[in-house]
């Protein structure tokens, strides 16, 4: 019961928040509103006793990438070629076809969602998950590869940032 | 021609552990001396409560030796401002004070009234905190005491009676002259030379 | 090798291993004793929570009035001054107090123009953030409002949604000055954040635990680590291993250095810098609402003190302390030493602040990216050869 009371708040901030990030006029608004939608989500974590993800969907979503969505919001200029209409009607039609799909996906086999009443108490049933998700990428027969993977394409990613900021640092100087 | 090289460090330019290195020793250094300065006495005092000593030259609001000044107006004609304005009655030796008063508004401390003073008794004091709320405030007068005070009507009243007394004296001593002189009795007139 | 397993075999065992220790935070068990039987679950986890949060506010209010009124003594004996002495009688130590009551009777404004919902809202969040972060702290032994595992992740992650308050502080104020101010805070705490986490590593690493209260049971040798506690007269710092100095003690200065932009404190305290933007993010705010961020910004000082602390000054164990019977006595001196040890690492902060100028945005860049998150991802590599080999030698 407490854990159902305790999804419904905190689904219902998520789910709010994110319709206030959608629907508000002001874009700086929308992007405050995604702290709550990602907080809400957080907690939804939390109580699947997934707290190293509750944990790090904070403070890199929150303290990182919310960070950066409202420097990159505040620092660029509002772009009037993004209201043409072609450009609403493809976002529309691509996210829309993305709901649908999911939609039907939703209501069958796996993904089917589970009665309310029956959520588990997990919050306080789970053990930490911390050690076995460090054993999980770092043990043999693990997901090592995956995870250096990973790390090489950030640092692929890193080296472009560099490269790019680089660039535009030597025309500049040139044409002074 | 070859220029010598200046040092590196001369050139600020340290490699990237001379860097992390003098950073952490110039921030070591910059402590030791905040740390040290922590501990030190503090060289403020608090005012109202302890006040520095003034120097014996400070040049505060002014003093008068009320009793010494004989109203002559030097000081007021010495002012460069016109600053000073003072009005007495004159009673025999007596005088009757009414206002010795200095305009502080536009007094500029510059001590050019204690020069002139015959009789040294305006003097600069060390008093220098006077904020007011009213610039009517700033109109002091500096006399410890207005009109006459008793000792004065006293000595008024003294002086007063031997005058009549020496009038009444003489109106003898003519009287005495009008009738056959007595020889070799020489006129008194010390008395009479004192209260010219 | 199985590269891509569909099942985390030890993610799913973990998740059927059955809870460990009780979910009750003292709170609640303290009321528990208190309250008759009959009072329903939910009204005690609510008073419980209740009780612990009045706990954390008093907590909070008093170090931080404390901290402010220390760091204006400070400021003022490191200029060769007194500070203030007068309101209280012994040192001004009402000062504070009464600068508080100042703040609440003052009247709360909100600029013209500015965004009202954003603007009442920030502070509001700026101090629920710091709060939160209380939380996992270990005051004493067993006494600790929610053992977080991943305690001192917690704290990150919890104190890095400050930034968003202050960014909304600044948006919401209508004030250019502000939104200079939010935008250099969140420059710059997005850059820290990385030292921050890669230095706190090492002890991690030598604990084997992200929690600040299994760090500090270790360093004070308790329960399952109570026969090592031998070194030191019961101080097993992290500090004092000289084993690990060749990483505790660089780790340390690092934390250090990131813990003062983290707490945008000098000479990292360009979101506020009074001599270019006025009050930086919060020009606008007045009474209350400013105080929230004062209030913040002293609980934020003592919660990362508290954080360096727990993992290299051994948390609430002191010398002697340690070694008594567990009673009211330990706990009361245990809250003595970690209170003091966390406003002795204020101290320092203070100490920086009044000796180093501040440096410029260029500069927080450069020492941020690159010297101290090298610096750290060296430490973490040495600290891990480090602690492989006292595994292996330890067998």
């Amino acid at each position: 019961m407490a854990s159902l009371l305790a999804f419904l708040l905190f689904a219902g901030l998520a789910v709010v928040c994110a319709l206030v990030a959608l629907f508000h006029r002001s874009v700086v608004h929308s992007a405050f509103a995604l702290l709550g939608t990602l907080l809400g989500v957080a907690d939804l974590f939390l109580q699947l006793g997934a707290d190293y993800l509750a944990m790090t969907q904070v403070l890199i979503y929150v303290g990182g990438i919310l960070v950066l969505i409202l420097f990159g919001l505040m620092l660029t200029p509002p772009d009037r070629r993004e209201l043409r209409p072609a450009r609403i009607f493809l976002g529309l039609a691509v996210t829309g076809a993305g709901a649908l799909l999911f939609l039907t996906r939703m209501d069958s086999g796996a993904w089917k969602a589970a009665p309310l009443q029956e959520l588990p108490d997990l919050a306080n049933q789970a053990s930490p998950t911390a050690e076995p998700i460090g054993l999980a990428f770092l043990e043999r027969d693990s997901w090592l590869l995956a995870f250096e993977f990973a790390s090489v394409i950030l640092l692929a990613a890193l080296v472009g940032a560099v490269f790019i900021a680089r660039r535009r640092f030597r025309v500049d100087d040139e044409g002074a | 021609m070859t220029v010598a090289t200046p040092p590196r460090e001369a050139r600020n330019q340290r490699s990237y552990w001379g860097n992390v290195f003098s950073a952490l020793r110039s921030t070591a250094a910059g402590m030791r001396i905040t740390f040290r300065y922590l501990w030190s006495k503090p060289v403020t005092i608090q005012y109202p409560d302890e006040k520095l000593p003034t120097d014996d030259r400070y040049r505060g609001i002014h003093y008068l030796e009320q009793d010494l000044c004989i109203c002559c107006d030097a000081c007021a004609k010495a002012c460069p401002i016109d600053c000073i304005e003072m009005d007495a009655t004159r009673h025999g030796k007596e005088l009757e004070w009414h206002q010795f008063e200095l305009d502080y508004q536009k007094c500029m401390f510059c001590e050019l009234c204690v020069y002139p003073c015959p009789k040294d008794c305006i003097h600069m004091g060390k008093e220098y905190a006077f904020v007011t709320e009213d610039r009517g405030e700033l109109l002091l007068d500096l006399l410890t005491w207005k009109g006459l005070t008793e000792q004065q009507k006293i000595r008024i009243a003294e002086a007063e009676a031997r005058k009549a007394a020496k009038a009444a004296a003489r109106k003898k001593k003519e009287a005495e002259a009008a009738e056959p002189p007595a020889a070799g009795e020489p006129p008194a007139g010390g008395e009479d030379k004192e209260d010219a | 090798m199985n590269l891509f397993p569909i099942a985390l075999p030890a993610l799913t065992e973990a998740a059927a291993e059955p809870p460990s220790g009780d979910v009750g935070n003292p709170a609640t068990d303290f009321l528990q004793g208190l309250l008759p039987e009959a009072v329903p679950w939910w009204m005690l986890t609510l008073l419980g929570a209740g009780l612990a949060f009045a706990a954390v506010m008093l907590f909070v209010t008093v170090i931080a009035m404390f901290s402010v009124w220390l760091e204006r003594k400070v400021a003022g004996h490191i200029q060769v001054r007194l500070g203030p002495m007068r309101v209280g009688g012994w040192h001004g130590w009402a000062q504070s107090i009464a600068d508080g009551v100042k703040l609440l009777l003052k009247e709360d404004l909100a600029p013209e123009g500015s965004d009202k919902v954003l603007f009442k809202l920030a502070p509001m969040l700026v101090l629920a953030t710091a709060l939160a972060t209380f939380v996992a702290l270990p005051f004493a032994p067993g006494l600790v409002i929610a053992d977080v595992d991943l305690g001192v992740f917690f704290i990150l992650a919890v104190s890095s949604v400050t930034t968003i308050g202050v960014i909304m502080a600044g948006w919401g104020s209508n004030n250019k000055w502000s939104v200079y101010g939010a935008m250099r805070e969140a420059a710059q705490v997005a850059s820290y954040e990385i030292p921050l986490g890669l230095s706190l590593l090492p002890p991690i690493l030598y604990f084997g635990s992200f929690s600040l209260v299994d760090a500090s049971a270790q360093q004070a040798g308790i329960g399952a680590w109570a026969e090592t506690s031998g070194q030191w007269f019961g101080m097993a710092w992290y500090i004092l291993d000289p084993t690990r100095w060749l990483v505790s003690i660089p780790s340390f200065l690092i934390f250090f250095i990131a813990l003062l932009a983290e707490t945008k404190r000098a000479p990292f305290d360009l979101p506020e810098s009074e001599s270019e933007l006025v009050a930086g993010f919060h020009t606008e705010y007045s009474g209350m609402r400013f105080s929230f961020f004062f209030l913040e910004e002293y609980a934020a000082m003592f919660v990362m003190g508290i954080v360096g602390v727990c993992f290299w000054f051994g948390g609430y164990s002191f010398p002697g302390i340690t070694a008594l019977e567990p009673g009211p006595l330990l706990t009361f001196l245990s809250i003595l030493s970690f209170t003091v040890k966390g406003l002795l690492m204020v101290f320092v902060m203070m100490w920086v602040r009044w000796t180093l100028p501040r440096i410029r945005i260029d500069q927080v860049m450069s020492l941020g990216y690159k010297y101290l998150t090298p610096l750290a991802l060296a430490l973490v590599f040495v600290a891990s050869l480090i602690e492989y080999f006292a595994f292996v030698i330890a067998g």
